[in-house]
């Protein structure tokens, strides 16, 4: 197979960037998106030319470390993937790819496709845990928890912190990412002792970030690789108004 | 004033709703227009009977809508700079909308019809006309210019709640998963029936009444 | 050096008790004076960050991924062991430990395994506090399996992702100490070399992977939770970017390496397609609670699945293995693929598959059954492969997924160098030469917060803290030099190879002659190869871009690099070991009827390797493994 690529090369952050032409050409419907950028890559090595830097590590949809945006979509347009879970074959051969970073204030560039995306790791430290210190909690089935919550607990907490949801959201909202993680621990009898104080300080560091305000499009949810429900979103504000309402 | 954005969309979503409530009243008091000047005019004279009362919904609705209006423009502006750089291919995975991507566009049309409105029929003297108000509005819509801008305006209105209404109860926390595209439907088919009832009286005043 | 391990005395069950009473306590007040780097933010490094932050440390943590919640534990599926016995079924922490020391073929040593499941019980306990969404039943109460040749369920679970659920659970207690200011956090930092002052591990050099500035830290004590090295195979289930560098780099500063040829095959990934293939993609072993072993029983037979019969279909691990037929360990499973494929009965590509085939469970349990069991394992191997396995049976193939070996440690986890601590995969200590299922999770969590938080103490108590010693050390100037001067010869080789190139190639060679199945031949040639393809390397790589950037290929370069020396290191334990055992299998030493066949009177002992220089055979230091709980026996699970 055969694409033509226009990638986002942007030397560092706060620099000018611009988008840069590529050919890859006998391409094995086999190949993985990133293995076809690790062709990629290995032939501009190979020409002394700078290679394409992006996010990958497990390559199998787990760590949330890559974040393209492939034409237009936040890890392409593939049902419940990761960039890295593309196939060449879910491509039309001789298809033109666009390759930009996940774009957001709260996530600058810090080179070609890759972003920072620190802030997510902020918005966790205000409060997305439970504050037991290691120790000697009780036994583990001391306390029951309905399957039925625990598995709506087990439905949010799947989000792998990519960011696909701020990227593929007009307003760059991280209400997603917020709502699974205070919607995984509010359903746990062991998170709910800190709900209130964990919902309002997240949420105010969010803020901080720079992430836009949800406008109920539900872009999130459908490029969300583990299709996580906007229904967290739901749950999220009614996190925050009761919250507030016992403030 | 630093507002949390979910402070400032629920704001959007009561004001939204309240406004949507006087939508639904205001369509079944105005189909009293096919009934005929004396019926319509009655109507306007027991509104106008209420006194007071009629100020503070009156006052409220000014309110809400300051609110809205603020609370919209905030969000909106808020959400220009959360995304400084767009994307050189823009394309969505099929959740958005016409109605989700012109909220703000469709809500300028919205005020600035809504003022046009208030004056040409609140404001204006039926006194001297003939039927009073009823012969305001049908006399008014006799002009195609009229019932085209209305149409335009009423469209507005029914694509802005088409996706408010199941917006705002998302935001306010109110749905469930198994309720939710049943809300996406009723939300949807509320706000287009709206435009159609609010649509049906100028075409009718056009093609029908004689003043 | 006299490798001392430093059990503690006493009935196997109250070593652990009666050695945390005997280690010394450092005053809380002074905890806060006194600083521990921990390396990586896996489930080791992460809950060891977290728990010396609760304890009052003053700790910096490190890891190279953009977030500390990615590292590769994350990526773990099937479960976590503890020997809770919720199921009834007689399980004991008696009965963990001694599947462990068995399943490790007795390369482990037997305190640390006792101590790893007594701890299992809490580690459970933990997690659930921190919000870990394991399964549950309808009544509310934790759900188990049976994983991994277990024959009781002893295996707790989060859907296929417990991997990931586990570290969520430790990234958020890191992430509280963060908040808390406890634990400074350094991301897209990698650590290119460790600082040795007087004999201690005093400091590591980092590279900021975002402007590749190097930077020194000083501590009171170094640990590296940096996880394994299974990429040395280029082709793996490891993450992308793992790498031996850190390991290596302190195994170059004087700690001893142990069993570094003891890898684990894992028997069910998915085959190769070709030669663009980056990594390998593991499927969870539970898929062998249901799914059948076969391949054809003609050589060559080039049918579809479907059309071969039942009469012509080899269920080999079931006709070998009648007791534990598919669920056998991982190392047999794998080796007897291997077999099957050498015979010439392999499937698909190239001929390197066997099937793994649900019919007949589809068949007993209903498709719905299946579906909800393992659909999320169904649909990865379709996103994969472009097949259905409900319609056509799925092949799979071993590949390289985690490695025993490590740095030597001694019971308080110090490696050779004191103030060198050394977590989770990255040490050798309780696998042996062969992990069972479900069992990395809990070593990795066992160490981090339940053994490391009260032998570090004991080793800083008896220090007497830094003694005015700063980064302005002369170890600190040579230690940041040398990696300053290596990356620069690096960037001026302007050869025509990619460092890609190199790494598949060391790769090939490795899986060749230092994979499944090694043979005293192959391994010669290996240490042969080896030190051509690295000269190679150092006149003929081409990495582009400048040290002071953010510059992908440098950080591979530098990885291979250290790579194309470890592998030396590897082969050379690989050839010294004489025996089969566990992961390890030296074709000359097998029983009739080819099972590994352990030499417990000459090799039960670990071997710790020193490093002597690049190129120099390293030297073999020795520590003697005794059993007196267990009764050394020929694995069987026929």
């Amino acid at each position: 197979m055969k694409f033509t690529l226009k990638v986002w090369r942007q030397p560092a952050r706060d620099k000018p960037g611009r988008f840069e032409t590529h050919e890859v050409s006998d391409v094995s419907p086999d190949t993985s998106f990133l293995e076809m950028l690790d062709i990629l890559n290995n032939r501009l090595e190979g020409e002394s030319k700078s290679p394409i830097v992006f996010d990958s590590d497990c390559r199998e949809g787990i760590c949330g470390a890559c974040s393209i945006v492939i034409n237009g979509r936040a890890h392409g347009d593939g049902e419940g993937t990761t960039t890295c879970q593309l196939y060449m074959r879910n491509f039309k051969d001789g298809e033109t790819l666009v390759l930009e970073p996940f774009r957001a204030r709260a996530f600058p560039v810090l080179k070609d496709l890759v972003v920072d995306r620190s802030a997510f790791d902020r918005i966790i430290q205000a409060g997305g845990y439970v504050s037991v210190n290691t120790g000697a909690p009780q036994d583990a089935n001391a306390l029951p928890v309905p399957k039925v919550n625990a598995d709506l607990a087990m439905d949010a907490a799947q989000c792998i912190g990519c960011g696909a949801c701020v990227a593929a959201c007009k307003n760059a909202s991280a209400m997603l990412f917020v709502g699974a993680k205070v919607s995984h621990l509010a359903l746990l009898p062991q998170g709910a002792v800190e709900r209130e104080r964990r919902v309002l300080s997240m949420i105010e560091q969010m803020e901080a970030e720079g992430f836009g305000n949800c406008t109920n499009e539900y872009e999130c949810e459908a490029q969300c690789p583990k299709q996580i429900s906007v229904s967290n979103i739901a749950r999220l504000n009614r996190e925050f108004y009761r919250a507030k309402a016992r403030e | 004033m630093n507002l949390v954005s979910i402070v400032k969309k629920a704001l959007m979503a009561l004001t939204g709703l309240a406004w949507i409530g006087f939508l639904v009243g205001h369509l079944s008091g105005n189909f009293l227009l096919l009934r005929g000047a004396d019926a319509f005019n009655g109507y306007a004279a027991f509104l106008a009977s209420l006194g007071s009362l009629l100020y503070v919904v009156e006052a409220a609705l000014i309110l809400f809508l300051l609110l809205h209006i603020y609370s919209g423009l905030r969000v909106t502006l808020e959400n220009r700079r959360a995304r400084p750089v767009r994307y050189a291919v823009a394309a969505t995975a099929g959740r958005a909308t016409v109605a989700s991507r012109t909220m703000a566009a469709g809500g300028i049309i919205i005020a600035v019809f809504l003022v046009v409105h208030v004056k040409m029929f609140k404001f204006t003297s039926h006194q001297d006309v003939n039927n009073g108000l009823w012969g305001l509005v049908v006399d008014t819509f006799k002009e195609p210019a009229w019932v085209g801008a209305y149409i335009i305006a009423m469209l507005a209105v029914g694509m802005h709640v088409s996706h408010g209404l199941a917006s705002a109860f998302q935001t306010l926390g109110l749905i469930k998963p198994r309720w939710r595209e049943s809300f996406r439907r009723t939300g949807f088919a509320i706000g287009w029936l709206l435009a159609a009832g609010f649509i049906t009286l100028p075409v009718w005043c056009y093609l029908v009444p004689t003043n | 050096m006299i490798l001392d391990s430093k059990i503690p005395d006493g009935p196997l069950e109250e070593k652990w008790d009666r050695h945390r009473f005997n280690l010394k306590l450092v005053n809380p007040a002074n905890k806060r004076k006194h600083r521990v780097i921990v390396v990586g933010t896996g489930l080791a490094g992460a809950s060891a960050a977290a728990s010396l932050g609760e304890l009052g440390y003053d700790v910096l943590s490190f890891c190279f991924q953009d977030s500390a919640r990615r590292a590769h534990s994350i990526a773990a599926q099937g479960g976590i062991n503890a020997a809770k016995n919720y199921r009834n079924d007689g399980d004991s922490v008696f009965r963990l430990f001694y599947d462990t020391v068995k399943g490790g073929d007795y390369r482990s040593r037997e305190a640390n395994v006792h101590r790893l499941a007594a701890v299992s019980v809490n580690i459970i306990d933990q997690c659930v506090a921190q919000g870990v969404p394991f399964a549950r039943e309808y009544g509310g109460l934790l759900d188990n399996r049976s994983f991994g040749g277990a024959q009781v369920s002893r295996t707790f679970y989060a859907r296929g992702q417990t991997g990931q659920q586990l570290l969520l659970g430790a990234y958020g207690a890191l992430m509280r100490q963060v908040h808390a200011k406890k634990v400074k956090l350094y991301t897209r930092h990698e650590m290119l070399d460790l600082v040795v002052i007087d004999g201690k591990a005093r400091g590591i050099i980092t590279r900021d992977l975002v402007t590749g500035a190097l930077e020194r830290w000083i501590a009171d004590a170094v640990c590296l939770a940096t996880g394994g090295y299974g990429n040395v195979f280029f082709l793996s289930t490891n993450a992308k970017n793992c790498n031996v560098t850190a390991a290596y780099r302190a195994y170059r500063r004087g700690a001893y390496f142990a069993n570094p040829c003891f890898t684990q095959i894992h028997p069910t990934c998915i085959p190769v397609s070709g030669d663009h293939q980056s990594k390998l993609t593991l499927m969870s072993e539970s898929l062998r609670n249901d799914g059948r072993v076969w391949v054809p029983k003609n050589k060559g037979d080039q049918r579809s699945p479907r059309d071969v019969p039942e009469s012509e279909r080899d269920y080999y691990l079931e006709r070998r293995y009648p007791s534990f037929g598919n669920l056998v360990p991982r190392d047999v499973a794998s080796r007897n693929a291997k077999a099957q494929c050498d015979e010439g009965k392999g499937v698909g590509p190239g001929g390197y598959g066997v099937y793994l085939d649900f019919s007949d469970a589809i068949e007993r349990d209903s498709l719905a059954t299946i579906q909800a069991k393992y659909g999320n394992l169904f649909d990865m191997y379709e996103e994969i492969t472009g097949e259905n396995a409900y319609h056509v049976p799925m092949r799979i193939y071993p590949a390289v997924h985690y490695t025993m070996g490590g740095l030597w440690v001694d019971y308080n986890l110090m490696g050779t160098i004191p103030g060198l601590f050394v977590l989770g995969e990255a040490n050798f200590s309780d696998h042996g030469a062969n992990r069972l299922g479900a069992s990395a999770l809990m070593q990795g969590l066992a160490d981090g917060y339940f053994i490391l938080p009260y032998t570090i103490g004991g080793y800083i108590a008896s220090q007497s803290g830094l003694g005015g010693q700063t980064t302005q050390h002369e170890a600190f100037a040579e230690a940041e030099s040398a990696v300053r001067e290596r990356a620069e010869k690096l960037l001026s080789v302007n050869g025509k190879r990619t460092v890609d190139s190199f790494h598949r190639q060391l790769g090939k060679l490795m899986w060749e002659y230092c994979g499944m199945s090694r043979t005293r031949g192959g391994l010669e040639h290996l240490l042969k190869e080896i030190p051509g393809l690295r000269a190679e390397f150092w006149e003929n790589v081409t990495v582009q871009g400048s040290p002071g950037e953010f510059n992908q290929c440098l950080e591979r370069a530098g990885r291979v690099a250290d790579f194309l020396e470890f592998a030396e290191l590897m082969a050379t334990d690989a050839l010294s070991r004489e025996e089969s055992c566990g992961g390890h299998f030296r074709e000359e030493h097998q029983t009739e009827d080819g099972e590994a066949k352990r030499d417990d009177e000459n090799f039960c002992h670990v071997s710790a390797w020193a490093f002597k220089g690049v190129g120099v055979t390293p030297e073999l230091h020795k520590e003697p493994l005794t059993f007196e709980n267990v009764k050394l026996t020929q694995r069987s699970y026929k």
